[in-house]
């Protein structure tokens, strides 16, 4: 089998084959021999080239979330058809127009309307989860060109909240 | 004894409260908003009532319908925990008129001590230490302009009803006065019902030192020794310790006594925290009150052996203090450290979702205070405290080496948690110094990135997911996580794999 997982913006290209002995498992061009130890559902032990590792795994979706010696990694299987709306989808020249939401929750405030004139650092709204505010501000000096969220509304981390466009117009 | 107790609260310290009763054997009531209908609190209570939609105002912070749940029940105490309303006076008041316990202080000690401008001039005429400040709150942003440049920048944005940071801003110039003034008074509004701010000097690279009171209604006020909580993200405490590294008996006597005295001008009963700033120079100022049992209460358990909550249940229906301040002899040292559903790499942003996979570490010395279980969902409505790790040993060294081999050993998979974060801020060589102050973590850690101790780890993760994701393929994966908390057993499933077991384990 073969699978590609993104870790921190990297893409990692991997291949699993069944072994005599366990697996072996191919990670960019290093080739790994491991056995795998059982424990629970989420547990297990991998004995890599003779060394003892405890491994707790799990997935939701395309994410796989591994633990290694207290070390968290969360990897995303690459999808072969479209992605999460969000800056990333963007062209770039486009992202530097948008501002986006820092983190999930809820838009308490909107401090500009289409057409107004902003200076990069301004802050165009505001947006609160757990009791905690966030600012949202202009990326650049411009107008600001659509408001796509209201006060109130639910955002996630990503979501595009106001496009800007740029200087003269 | 109380005959039964209502917890007007969630997660890990309703569940403390709870354990804390069942073990006093006081039956509990729970309350819970809609997303936290099966949360720990509510499995381990013996009864439990839902408060309705999630947000606080509607939820934990509704006044009306805990005390109508109290009565309903036949709750004689309602014990608030810490945050929502276990500062809200009036919350306290109503319980008083309607006959019920509160577990706490009056409602009249936490209304002269919730307001800061009040407690604080209370406390001079008292002739406690306290920072240099406004001596009247003002709504006028020009008059607070005026009196910031009167105190001098930096100054210190404060609520008056506040706590925990929130509402709190530091401004180093007039012009980002104004805007910072707008934030500290909508996020006051929205945690505490109430805008009115202040501004007060702010003093650099202080330490943080509080002392834990008790006091029962007879008079009797004894200290619980310090706790230190310098290590802070967004003001918020993230590492505990006591003792406090920078403490000779001589201050620490002159503290806790002056700790004492604060409470005896408040007229304070029940357990609540004296908090001071202690500057470089080893001076020390008044700062507020908790009137509530403390998130870091544990290391003062851990160090004196007084259960606090215990006798805060106690001292509610009316029992003396049983013990002397003389023979309060704390033994070792303790750390907290706060595991959050933040995401450190990215400004401790919250993390929402469902955790997956838990495993806490256990041992000696080892105690973990939380409030999630595996397969439970972290939600975006309230404070994203997630559990308390804590550990005592003999000494700091020793309680901090313990600390860091917990850490490494608690695994929450699902979302962003401030485990790795914790560990490294333990490890830390100023940390190991003690040279600890509350600005720690912007100073040392304004950047910080996960290092991962071994490039080798990432590869054993990668081909660990790989051969899970081989076992365990994303249909199945997303089909479990919909169907709950049953995972699929891809060990069970697959059988004859299981080669090599316990090769090359020497």
């Amino acid at each position: 089998m073969e699978l590609n997982l993104t870790f921190n913006n990297e893409e990692y290209r991997l291949g699993v084959e069944r072994a005599e002995d366990g697996y072996e498992v191919t990670v960019g061009d290093r080739i790994y021999q491991v056995s795998v130890r059982p424990i629970s559902s989420n547990t297990f032990s991998l004995v890599i080239h003779g060394a003892n590792r405890l491994i707790h795994i799990a997935s939701a979706g395309r994410a796989t979330y591994v633990a290694v010696d207290g070390r968290q990694f969360c990897f995303q299987e690459a999808t072969p058809g479209g992605r999460k709306h969000g800056t990333r989808d963007l062209p770039i020249d486009r992202r530097e127009l948008t501002a986006i939401a820092p983190m999930p929750g809820r838009v308490v405030k909107l401090n500009v309307t289409e057409g107004d004139r902003v200076e990069r650092g301004h802050t165009l709204a505001v947006v609160e989860a757990m009791k905690m505010e966030n600012e949202v501000r202009a990326p650049i000096d411009g107008y600001v060109d659509r408001v796509l969220v209201r006060e109130d509304d639910m955002v996630n981390v990503g979501q595009v909240m106001i496009e800007l466009k740029s200087g003269e117009d | 004894m109380l005959k039964k107790v209502l917890v007007a609260n969630r997660g890990e310290i309703a569940v403390r409260i709870i354990r804390a009763c069942r073990e006093v054997g006081i039956p509990t009531v729970a309350v819970y908003s809609d997303v936290d209908h099966s949360s720990l609190h509510v499995q381990l209570a013996n009864e439990a009532y839902s408060l309705g939609p999630p947000p606080p105002l509607e939820s934990y912070l509704n006044i009306d319908k805990i005390i109508d749940i109290a009565k309903m029940s036949g709750a004689d105490a309602i014990h608030p925990g810490y945050g929502f309303l276990a500062e809200n006076y009036h919350f306290t008041k109503r319980c008083e008129d309607e006959g019920l316990i509160f577990v706490g202080a009056t409602s009249e000690a936490i209304r002269l001590l919730g307001n800061k401008l009040e407690s604080r001039e209370t406390m001079i005429r008292a002739g406690i230490p306290v920072i240099p400040g406004m001596e009247t709150a003002v709504r006028d942003t020009a008059a607070l302009v005026q009196q910031a440049s009167r105190i001098g920048y930096p100054v210190l944005i404060k609520a008056a009803s506040g706590g925990g940071g929130k509402g709190m801003r530091a401004v180093s110039s007039q012009a980002e006065l104004e805007r910072a003034l707008e934030g500290a008074r909508r996020e006051s509004k929205s945690a505490f019902g109430d805008d009115t701010v202040y501004v007060e000097k702010f003093i650099e690279r202080p330490r943080h030192v509080e002392f834990q009171i008790l006091a029962d209604h007879s008079g009797n006020t004894v200290h619980l020794f310090e706790r230190e909580c310098s290590i802070q993200r967004r003001h918020q405490k993230i590492v505990e310790e006591t003792p406090c590294t920078a403490l000779d008996d001589q201050l620490r006597r002159k503290m806790g006594e002056v700790a004492i005295e604060v409470a005896r001008v408040a007229h304070y009963t029940n357990a609540g925290t004296v908090e001071f700033l202690l500057d470089q120079d080893g001076d020390f100022y008044f700062l507020e009150v908790n009137t509530r049992v403390q998130v870091e209460h544990p290391i003062t358990e851990m160090t004196t052996g007084i259960d606090i909550v215990k006798l805060q249940l106690a001292l509610a229906s009316g029992d003396p203090i049983p013990v002397k301040q003389q023979d309060i002899v704390p033994r070792g040292h303790s750390i907290e450290a706060r595991i959050y559903a933040e995401d450190a790499e990215n400004d401790f942003m919250p993390s929402f979702g469902t955790i997956l996979f838990l495993q806490e570490p256990a041992g000696p010395g080892i105690r973990n205070d939380t409030g999630i279980y595996a397969g439970c969902d972290v939600t975006m409505h309230y404070d994203p405290i997630l559990a308390k790790l804590i550990v005592w040993d003999e000494n700091r060294e020793m309680a901090r080496s313990r600390m860091l081999t917990a850490l490494r050993d608690y695994t929450i998979l699902g979302i962003k948690t401030t485990i790795a974060f914790l560990r490294d801020v333990i490890a830390h060589p100023e940390f190991a110094a003690g040279n600890t102050h509350t600005d720690f973590i912007p100073e040392h850690f304004a950047q910080w990135r996960e290092a991962g101790d071994e490039p080798a780890n990432l590869d054993v993760a990668l081909l660990s997911a790989a051969i899970y994701r081989h076992l365990n393929p994303p249909r199945a994966a997303g089909r479990a996580a919909a169907s709950g908390p049953a995972f699929p057993n891809p060990w069970n499933a697959t059988g004859e794999w299981e080669i090599g077991q316990g090769k090359g384990a020497d």
